[in-house]
């Protein structure tokens, strides 16, 4: 069908927002996924206040209730989800846990982002020599595997720093590292989207008028990119929220003292089968959860903003 | 005669192969053959003051490259292009600037041509900021407001997103940003193409007005035969990167001259002369792959000689004025 | 009897409040091997006529009411399987704008060479040829340099022949069809040379023409363009609003047009003002489709409205020349007996 119909069958589409808004409406799985998410994030964002114990008052660790189960076998009402192996409330570090996972992998992706943007920016729009050179950076960077980098520097940080240092800086680090990992496949998208915007007549009106570079592809080329940024935006927190938990579950991520949801799951790991199953699995159903909704959001954008800038 | 507004002087362009750098993106194939393309080669050419020239010809025989020279988006290789005496083809971006003012263009696609991120208020803005930076927000607002209302739109259009608009009332907002900064010069490259007969009336119209109104001079390309005949002062016929004919409309529609002409006024159907069979032009399509020898279009004249393929020919000045770069016009033979 | 006749076509577009109205009650017949145009602005529903004949209406779009006839068969009440004997082998069409883009990051031949694997497996060498072919096809010069172009390095006309080469290689079937292989008996064409320059578009519309006339094949050419519907329809249809509003024999319609309608399409032509001067352009714009307006869907823009074109919609009546639904014509008639002229536009 020829371009010409747009402004006739679709008057109602006025903004991007207002387009995701109404198509979310009509689509239950997507809209249930949301509210999750969103809840999620709430539970996050308020978690010193939702969780029953104090994580870092001096008596929320004790070691006479540990590995407790669940409220309704022992009917302990302290406890709701029970204890892990050090006797703390499994909820509340649960609660905890969810809020460091989603802050490692909301920061290691702004990384992502920002550094993504900016080099897809410049190698998409200056192109030549500069854009081969950092494309070829972003493929070596990109053909050794996130986790392979992300356990070689972490193992080393570890040895040369000493355990004590890193429990310190492991949320630091952990962000740093996936956060550099991974900005190839925003720079890529974003370059291949630049490619095809450039070549778009708007643009040659604004240089024709004077507009300066920079302003060009901040305000003209940028906000045309935003639509596959965020798809992949929502698909790589899940990604790196993954990642950490590897990390964590081969003791590469935060410490036992300050427990992300992986590192959770790995501490009941070994007790999984003698009997205290709770501690591995209420922090694996949540993490799974999390991950679950947030592919299905990052699927559901991807085919509701312009699928075909996406592809490129 | 006065001076003309811009002359372009033996105007070469030669694209080349990117770097090669990008060797991951093309499928494999041998490096050397990536093709010089000859877009221009040697264009002689001059827009006069206050005149709309039509820039006619096949396709990839170089229009919009001239016309992307004109506006500094491309830099000859050859040659020179002087817009009111001074010499604009090697300016940096800084020493572009005034002529950026004066020199405007309204896009093919209407479609593409606006960014579809930003109101139409945003978009009429941008212009105004760069080349009028001392205004206050209330003289812009109120600048705007006329020229959205002098090319026929009403204020509420200002708030609203280029895809809300029809195809002509794009065009119109596109005509409306060129004229923000008060151009002498607009080039125009097929504005007409993507819409309808009824609009392209609408659009014309408008751009006739203002020409009246502001004293503009338009370098327009089209395709369409109609349209020139209708709107042009003078006419140049482009093929394959040169100029072969240029005359006056009148001149040029009563007695095409060139052979090159002559096939492609036969070969648009016309509604007022339906029993004019076309000229069928033989021969192989054009390649700008290759620098031509001679005259470029003696693959496919009917009319050529050994001297066609040896010699450029060169525009001649003839007796009604018209300019014609044809052995066989000079010479004096004609079509059988 | 005529090899297609189409009786009270109406297509509407399902949607949540309300179904919109896209053709109403459309008739026509097609004669075999007769030429006929169909012509209209953007938006008239030109192109969802052609869809709707070969039953290939996209999605929200269905047909509500009355019957398409080919051969004394009723198309609307075939199953899908019966229409893969009909389309592209007895009824091909050739679309208006593929939906195809070009990739800018891609050489063009890459496309199409994906474009090609993804439907048959056949070797790169021989993807690569029948694409350069295909490219020859729509006269792109020089085809194998043109292969291993970017689309910004071509210029806008290459990158749209570009394009249509793409679908020729998607649908074969329509090169066929082209080349007569399976002897359809009907083409119909949607727009196919809009994104030509006018020589090419002449050589090609040529090429059509010369192939129906030749092998006695009908055409449907879907347009918006006088000057090609001239050349080439022995009977013309013009619609506006998904509305037939006036057919008949194509000179004669472009001669002495008698809709308000028509008469504003031809004289908003570049050629029917003199040089330099205003076009007359007819005011306002096509409607959309959720805003239709009631009676004549012309009277918005009609100089000549009146009441009664505000209540409800005029029937057609011969005119003498051609078929009309317009309530001033209808007046006219019955004025003089005779048949006296067009009146001219304002
Ligand atoms: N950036 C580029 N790189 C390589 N070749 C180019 C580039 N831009 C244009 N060309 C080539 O220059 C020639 C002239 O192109 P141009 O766009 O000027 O044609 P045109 O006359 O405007 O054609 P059309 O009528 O199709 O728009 C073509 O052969 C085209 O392939
Ligand atoms: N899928 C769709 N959903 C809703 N409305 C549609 C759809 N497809 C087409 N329409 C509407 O149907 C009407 C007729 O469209 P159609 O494509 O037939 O126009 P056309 O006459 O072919 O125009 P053009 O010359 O631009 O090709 C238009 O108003 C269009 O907006
Ligand atoms: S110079 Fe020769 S080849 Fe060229 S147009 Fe004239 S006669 Fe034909
Ligand atoms: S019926 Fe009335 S509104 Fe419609 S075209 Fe005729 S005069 Fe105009
Ligand atoms: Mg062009
Ligand atoms: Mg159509």
């Amino acid at each position: 069908m020829s371009l010409l119909h747009r402004p006739h069958v679709s008057p109602e589409h006025v903004t991007r927002v207002r387009h995701l808004l109404m198509a979310i409406r009509g689509d239950k799985l997507a809209l249930f996924a949301l509210l999750i998410f969103v809840f999620y994030c709430l539970v996050a964002l308020l978690a010193p206040l939702l969780s029953p114990y104090d994580v870092n008052s001096t008596d929320f660790m004790d070691l006479e209730n540990a590995e407790l189960a669940p409220y309704w076998q022992t009917g302990d009402s302290r406890f709701l989800l029970g204890t892990d192996t050090q006797g703390r409330d499994l909820l509340s570090v649960i609660l905890y846990g969810t809020r460091l996972s989603l802050t490692i992998g909301v920061c290691a992706v702004l990384i992502q982002v920002l550094l993504g943007v900016s080099i897809g920016l410049l190698s998409g729009y200056i192109g030549g020599r500069l854009d081969a050179f950092l494309m070829r950076v972003a493929d070596i960077q990109l053909s050794f595997s996130t986790m392979m980098v992300a356990i070689v520097v972490l193992a080393i940080f570890q040895t040369m720093f000493g355990n004590a240092a890193y429990q310190q800086l492991a949320m630091l680090m952990l962000i740093l590292v996936l956060g550099i990992a991974e900005w190839p496949i925003f720079a890529r998208t974003v370059r291949a989207c630049v490619f095809a915007e450039k070549e778009k007549e708007y643009v040659d009106a604004a240089r024709i008028l004077g507009v300066s570079k920079l302003h060009i592809m901040l305000r003209h080329i940028l906000p045309n990119t935003v639509s596959p940024i965020l798809v992949i935006l929502t698909i790589q927190i899940a990604n790196a929220i993954v990642a950490e938990a590897a990390l964590s579950f081969l003791g590469l991520g935060m410490p036992p003292s300050q427990p992300s949801l992986g590192a959770l799951i790995s501490s009941g790991f070994n007790y999984l089968f003698s009997g205290a199953w709770w501690i591995s699995v209420f922090p694996s159903v949540t993490l799974i959860l999390l991950i679950f909704v947030m592919n299905l959001l990052g699927d559901w954008l991807r085919d509701h903003l312009n699928p075909k800038e996406i592809r490129g | 005669m006065s001076k003309p507004l811009v002359t372009f002087h033996r105007l070469e362009k030669v694209f080349r192969a990117r770097s090669e750098w990008r060797w991951p993106l093309r499928w494999p194939r041998k490096q050397s053959r990536h093709p010089k393309v000859y877009a221009l080669n040697g264009i002689d050419l001059s827009i006069h003051r206050g005149e709309t020239l039509c820039v006619v010809g096949e396709t990839g025989c170089g229009k919009s490259t001239l016309a992307r020279l004109l506006v500094g988006l491309e830099r000859p290789d050859e040659g020179a292009v002087y817009f009111d005496d001074q010499r604009i083809d090697q300016l940096s971006d800084s020493q572009r600037m005034p002529f950026r003012k004066k020199i405007q263009m309204v896009f093919q696609n209407p479609y593409a041509s606006l960014n579809p991120r930003m109101t139409v208020y945003q978009i009429l803005r941008e212009a105004i900021r760069l080349h009028h930076a001392g205004w206050s927000r209330t003289q812009v607002d109120q600048f705007i407001e006329e020229l959205l209302q002098s090319v026929g739109l009403t204020k509420d259009a200002e708030d609203r997103y280029p895809h809300e608009f029809s195809g002509g009332q794009r065009q119109r907002i596109s005509l409306a940003r060129a004229l923000s900064v008060e151009p002498k010069l607009i080039i125009a490259d097929e504005p007409l193409a993507a819409l309808d007969v009824s609009v392209q009336a609408q659009v014309l119209n408008l751009m006739m007005d203002k020409q009246k109104e502001l004293g503009l001079t338009y370098l327009f390309i089209t395709h369409d035969l109609a349209v020139v005949e209708h709107f042009a002062t003078r006419v140049a016929v482009m093929y394959l990167g040169r100029v072969c004919e240029v005359a006056d409309r009148a001149t040029l529609f009563d007695a095409p001259k060139h052979p090159y002409t002559q096939a492609l006024l036969s070969s648009i159907p016309r509604l007022d002369n339906l029993d004019l069979e076309p000229i069928h032009l033989t021969g192989e399509v054009p390649t700008p792959l290759e620098k031509p020898m001679g005259c470029s279009f003696c693959n496919r004249c009917p009319l050529a000689n050994q001297r066609c393929y040896e010699q450029i020919p060169m525009l001649v000045t003839q007796s009604d004025g018209s300019q014609v770069a044809c052995h066989a016009v000079e010479e004096g033979r004609t079509w059988k | 009897m005529s090899l297609l006749s189409v009786n009270g076509l109406s297509v509407k577009f399902r949607q949540r409040h309300q179904d919109l109205v896209a053709l109403h009650d459309v008739s026509f017949s097609l004669d075999r091997g007769e030429r006929i145009a169909i012509v209209g602005e953007s938006g008239a529903g030109k192109s969802v006529l052609g869809y709707a004949l070969v039953n290939l209406l996209m999605k929200p779009g269905y047909i509500d009411a009355g019957s398409v006839q080919f051969d004394g068969r009723e198309l609307t009440k075939l199953s899908p399987k019966q229409w893969q004997g009909i389309r592209g082998k007895k009824i091909a069409m050739i679309f208006q704008d593929p939906m195809v883009t070009l990739n800018p990051v891609l050489t063009i031949g890459a496309q199409m060479i994906e474009a090609i694997r993804s439907h048959t497996r056949i070797a790169y060498k021989d993807a690569r040829k029948l694409a350069i072919e295909k490219l020859a096809h729509v006269r792109i010069s020089a085809p194998s340099q043109r292969f291993d172009q970017f689309p910004h390095e071509l210029s806008g006309g290459m990158r749209q022949r570009v394009i249509i080469a793409i679908a020729l290689l998607l649908n074969p079937e329509i090169i066929i069809a082209i080349a007569l292989l399976l002897n359809p008996e009907i083409i119909i064409a949607d727009e196919p040379t809009t994104a030509l320059d006018v020589t090419i578009q002449a050589e090609i519309l040529q090429l059509l023409k010369q192939i129906c006339a030749d092998n006695g094949v009908a055409l449907i050419l879907i347009t918006h363009d006088f000057g090609v519907v001239s050349r080439i329809a022995e009977r013309t249809f013009v619609m506006y609003a998904g509305r037939i509003v006036e057919q008949g024999p194509t000179l004669e319609i472009i001669n002495d047009p008698q809709h308000p309608y028509t008469q504003g399409l031809l004289n908003a032509l570049p050629q029917m003002a003199l040089p330099g001067q205003r076009l007359n352009q007819i005011k306002g714009n096509m409607p959309p489709l959720n805003d239709q307006p009631s009676g004549c869907a012309f009277h918005p823009r009609c100089p000549y409205a009146e009441e009664r074109c505000r209540q409800s919609p005029p029937g057609f009546v011969f005119s003498g020349v051609s078929t009309v639904a317009c309530y001033v014509v209808e007046d006219m008639l019955s004025e003089f007996s005779q048949y006296d002229g067009g009146d001219s536009y304002e």
